[in-house]
Order: structure tokens, then sequence, then C-alpha cells
């Protein structure tokens, strides 16, 4: 045993995980596994030497996403390792999980199909807007490879400013202040979508020219987020029971937090706000609901509000006795707290945001999308170019509230081009 | 390939009907026409390879436990045999799970099986009248070729102190397990059990003494606040 061990010079360095990222690990299921994808589709199939090239060549410039997830007695932690990423053709259904406690993998994959670039993301290394910047790396150094191999230049349009250092930054801990209480706000049961679920998760994408939408939005005098969060709030309204309208249908709005506190972080850094609505107490036509999110989003998306929250979120993360609290112990204690939380709201709403890349490479592209993973429903934003998606995944059999999002916009006058991977 | 009900494009192969029947709208199921543009999603085969073995395995078991049961219902005069059997079936099948399933970590398979060895040895040895076989003999032995073992693993695959130095800690906890029942008194036997505490503090020494950095930084991570 002593012969032989390599007296280690260089130790392999590690990370805690940030207040957002200990959440995850022990609240993942079988269908929620926590995992986000990005996809890119190109005008024509993928080249997977190239890709393979592009992921070696992206790796550095992350440093976390070299990690694999490890048990300490009292947290999780990420420790570098030497493992080297594969690039496979699509090979499992999307959103699998990348953490198993059984083995040491790393904790994002690259996959492609056909046209398409894919990029699956545990929720412990990032949040989506943090992956977004090494997503645009990833492809961006494939479609220089590929397409303009004599401009390497463009990758600095690309390129962040910020440091490694600031990458890594833990945004959580650095803008915590002690609140004194923690989070113990009554959750009031929010309406729950019913029906038979499946094993694994479909993936209903559907896509929408960004000028139709905004001329429509503006019509509205809303966001185009604002507007499609009602026209979510309503297609699950046209599926309800009357019986079921005496709980408020409950939105969870996922808010990228850089944009209230500066932060180049490349980790997690978000908030949670809820939009609620009432279809026993609120007009529930379409101008009506979007009002009421509008409201909703004016008292909630502001900077005291995000800090409060985030703070005591935080408020548990730092005190003493719940951080003596056992691993083994922690991660029953933090999976009930969790399902207790999710009774407060009915589905998860996300804006990525617009994804961008240099006009040069962006002609290569024909679209780039965004979903996330989930247990009931979850619908996911974002838009590149002209064209605006809305991803939903989701564990249920029944596609009715997908089909009435999608109705209504066709409805408004939009052409809307629908992909999925359902098989029937 | 466009859906008249929904008013919408369809981009896909047109495998809507599993079979290469008509392509369905992922919204309405209902048809829609036009030429397919290709799949935009692989369509896969999802059942993985380990479960139906195991569920085989379970199937095997649950029989011949029911036949040993039956023969011994009908057989009264044998004695409870038919539960040592099962006993036996359990144990064998938990071993075999625990190495398909931890497959992959080498380390965490072998303490498995010393636990499991052990808790077995200690059930059977007390079913059978407790002899002190079980604590005198298996646990101390299978705890010795654990770190043995280990220790052997660790050179042919030449793997970092951090990989392993948590397993070697548990098994040096077994170690101390050993001396407890000496402590108490509850052995005859006590020569298997000595072994064992001498190899523990031996590797833990010696670990101690060629990494001791590498030791003391890897219990700082796992112990972090």
């Amino acid at each position: 045993m002593v012969r032989g061990m390599e007296p280690l010079a260089v130790r392999r360095s590690w990370t805690k995980l940030d207040n957002a990222a200990k959440l995850f690990p022990p609240t993942r299921t079988k269908r929620d596994t926590k995992v986000f994808r990005f996809s890119c589709e190109l005008l024509e199939d993928v080249d997977p030497e190239v890709l393979e090239e592009a992921v070696r060549l992206t790796l550095p410039h992350f440093s976390v996403y070299r990690s694999v997830m490890k048990k300490g007695l009292f947290w999780y932690y990420l420790e570098e390792c030497a493992l080297e990423p594969t690039v496979r053709a699509e090979y499992k259904p999307p959103l699998t999980q990348l953490y198993s406690g059984l083995s040491k993998s790393l904790l994002f994959e690259v996959t492609y199909f056909r046209r398409r670039i894919n990029l699956e993301v545990f929720h412990v290394l990032s949040d989506g807007a943090g992956a977004i910047q090494f997503f645009r790396t990833l492809v961006g150094y494939y479609l220089i490879r590929k397409y303009e191999p004599d401009k390497p230049h463009l990758m600095g349009e690309i390129e962040s400013d910020a440091s490694k250092q600031q990458q890594r930054v833990d945004s959580f801990a650095k803008y915590y202040e002690k609140t004194g209480n923690f989070f113990r706000e009554k959750v009031e049961r929010a309406y729950k979508l019913p029906g038979e679920r499946q094993k694994h998760l479909r993936v209903i994408e559907g896509t929408v020219p960004v000028s139709a939408l905004r001329n429509k939005s503006r019509e509205y005098s809303a966001t185009i987020t604002e507007m499609l969060t009602a026209n979510f709030i309503l297609s699950i309204g046209e599926q309800m029971d009357l019986r079921d309208m005496k709980r408020p249908v409950v939105i969870s709005v996922p808010v990228n937090l850089r944009q209230f506190f500066p932060s180049e972080t490349a980790r997690n850094f978000f908030g949670v706000i809820y939009v609620k609505f009432d279809f026993s107490a609120s007009k529930n036509d379409f101008p009506g609901a979007i009002e009421q999110v509008k409201r909703s989003f004016k008292s909630e998306l502001t900077e005291e509000k995000m800090k409060l929250r985030m703070n005591q979120y935080a408020t548990l993360e730092h005190m003493m006795i719940a951080r003596l609290i056992p691993l083994a112990l922690k991660d029953p204690i933090m999976r009930i707290g969790n399902s207790r939380a999710s009774r407060g709201s009915t589905a998860s709403f996300s804006n990525v945001g617009k994804i961008e890349l240099p006009e040069a490479l962006a002609k290569y592209v024909y679209i780039i999308s965004a979903f996330d993973s989930t247990n009931r429903l979850q619908a996911v934003l974002s838009s590149f170019g002209d064209k605006f998606t809305t991803s939903f995944t989701s564990a249920f059999t029944s596609t009715d509230i997908e089909m009435n999002y999608f109705r209504r916009l066709s409805e408004m006058g939009l052409d809307v081009t629908v992909a999925s991977n359902y098989t029937g | 390939m466009y859906c008249e009900k929904c008013k919408v494009t369809v981009r896909g192969g047109g495998g809507g009907g599993g079979s290469g029947a008509e392509a369905l709208c992922p919204l309405c199921q209902g048809r829609i026409t036009g030429e397919g543009t290709g799949e935009v999603f692989p369509v896969l085969n999802t059942e993985k390879p380990e479960g139906k073995l195991l569920r085989l395995m379970f199937l095997i078991m649950l029989v011949a436990s029911v036949v040993c049961i039956t023969i011994n219902v009908s057989m009264p005069s044998t004695g409870y045999w038919s539960l040592l059997v099962i006993a036996g079936f359990f144990s064998f099948d938990l071993s075999f799970y625990v190495l398909i399933s931890k497959r992959k970590n080498i380390y965490k398979t072998i303490l498995w099986e010393v636990a499991i060895l052990s808790v077995i040895a200690v059930l059977w040895d007390i079913s059978t009248g407790f002899r002190g076989w079980s604590t005198d003999f298996v646990i101390p032995i299978t705890c010795t070729a654990a770190m043995a073992a280990m220790a052997v693993i660790a050179q042919i695959t030449h793997l970092k102190i951090e990989d392993y130095i948590v397993y070697l800690i548990i098994d040096g906890v077994f170690g101390l397990i050993s001396l407890l029942l000496i402590l108490l008194d509850v052995t005859n036997y006590r020569l298997p059990s000595l072994i064992c505490i001498g190899s523990s503090v031996i590797s833990f020494g010696a670990l101690m003494i060629f990494e001791g950095p590498a030791m003391t930084s890897e219990i700082r991570r796992r112990l972090h606040l």
C-alpha cells in the first residue's frame, strides 16, 4: 500500500456548493433530475469530431465544469478531476440524471443527434444564465472550427470579460447579509396539476417569430414574458374543474439575480418569485390575466424583495446548528422541506432570455432552445435571432395544457412551429 | 407537416404512430398532413439491461422460496430448514445486487461485501446457537482481507489517495469492532481479531507517515462546514 503511491505535489482543488446548489442533490427525483438542456440546431448534421474538439477547447475556460461531486460529512462539494468529457450520439431520453451516488462522473454531458448539439448540465454546477456562457463558447468553437477556421478572433465576441475567479464566485455568499429570521413564510397550497404521469419526460418545443410576438405583447401593453405567463396560466385554467378553482394557480418564476446584484459568476445566482392567479376571484379573459400578471411582476420583482428572499434562504445555511447536522440527516430533512414548499406552486415558468452569437456565426444556426427537468410541468422561454421558443417539459401523459397554450398563439395569428420527442 | 386543428406546423419524422404509421400532432394527437422533415429527437429503447437481470433473479428466488416452504410445510418434522434456506437466498441475492450496482467502485463493493458477510455470519451464528465463529473468525478475517485487497488494488491501479481514503477509514472502523469484541470479552479465539486490529493500526500509521498532508487535506474537505 505504501510503495507506489505518488506523493501529491498538487492537490486537486475543490469548491463548496453555492446556496442554491446545496438544495439540488437531496431534492432530485427520477423525473426531476435537476438537469437542464441547451440545444443548438444547425442547418446540417453535426460533425462529431469537430464537436469533440470544441468541448476540449471550451473546458479550460470553465474549470468548475471539470468536477465530480463528492460527499462530505456535512455537505456535498465539487472536486476537480482528471476525467475527460466524451461526446456521444444522443442515446438516452432527455434530462436523465447526471449525478449518481455510485460512480464518479462529470456533471455535464454533450450529445448530438442529426443537426442538434445538446448540452445537459446538472444544476449544481450552474443555473441557466451561467450555463449559457459555457454553451455559447462550445457552439462558438464548433462553428469557427467547422465553418470559419481562419477567423478565430470571432471567439472574442463570445468570450466574457470576466476573470476566471469572477466566474467561480459564489454570489449568494458574497451578498449575504444576516437578516435574523429564516424563511418561514406559511405556504398556501396551490392547485396541483392532476393526471396520469409517465416514466420519461416529454418535451414539446414551439417557436414563433419574435417580431410578431413583440407586436402582440405591445397591443396588450405588456412584456413578452408577462403575456406568455398569462397564456400559461389560462392554459392551465382551461383544463381545471370548477371545484379545482378554489385553490389558486401559482407559477414559480426563477429570476436571474445578476440583473439586481452585479455578478459575473458562471455558477448559480437566481431567486424565485411566485405569480398567483385565483380563477374563482379574477377575470380570466386574456387581457384580465395579463393585467394580473403585470401587477404580480411589478410588486415582486424589486431589489428589496429579491434581497430579502435571497438572504432568508441563505440564513438557514449559515446557522451553525444547521451546518452541524450530518449530510445523511440533512438530505431527508431538505427533501421534506422541499416537498412542503413545492405544495405552494403549480408549475414553473422560466425565461432564459436572448441567446446571441456573433453575426458571422449565427448564420449557420437554425435555432437555439433550452428546457429543464420537472416532476410535473415546466416551461422555458428562450429566443435566438428571430425565433422565440417556449419549451415544455412534462411528466404527464396529457398534452392539454401545451395544446391550449400553442392554440392560443396560433389563434392570435402567430405562425407556430412545433417539435417534440412524443412517440405516441 | 401541418395540423389543421391546432393550426401549427409540426417538425419531425412522422414517427407519431410508433410503427411508421401516420404521424400524429404532439399537441392534440390528431392526424397531420404533409412530408416529414426528419426526427428532431431520437427514438430510443429505454429498458435498462440490469433491470431485467435483477427482476429475473428475484423471480427465481421467489420460486425457490415457495418450493422450499411447500416442501417444508408438508414435512414438518424436519424442522424449519426452509427459513434458513430463504435467508441464504436473500443474502446471496443481496450480495449479487450490491455487486451489480456498485460495480463501478471496487472499494465500495469490497466494503459492502464485508458488511453483508459479517451480518449474515452473525445472524447465522446466532440462529444456530451462537458458537462464536462469526465474531471470532469471520469478522476479523474479512476485515483484514478487505484491507489487504484494497492495498493490492491501490498498488495495481495507482489510484490517488483521496479516491479510497474514505474506505480505508471505514475499514479501520471495522477493525475497531474487533477491538470492541475483545474488550467486551465476547471472543474465545483472540488471534484473528488481534491480527485485524494490528493491520488497522499499521495501515493507518503507514498512511499518516507517507501521505500525511494528503490525508489531512482530504479530511478537511470531507468535514467542511
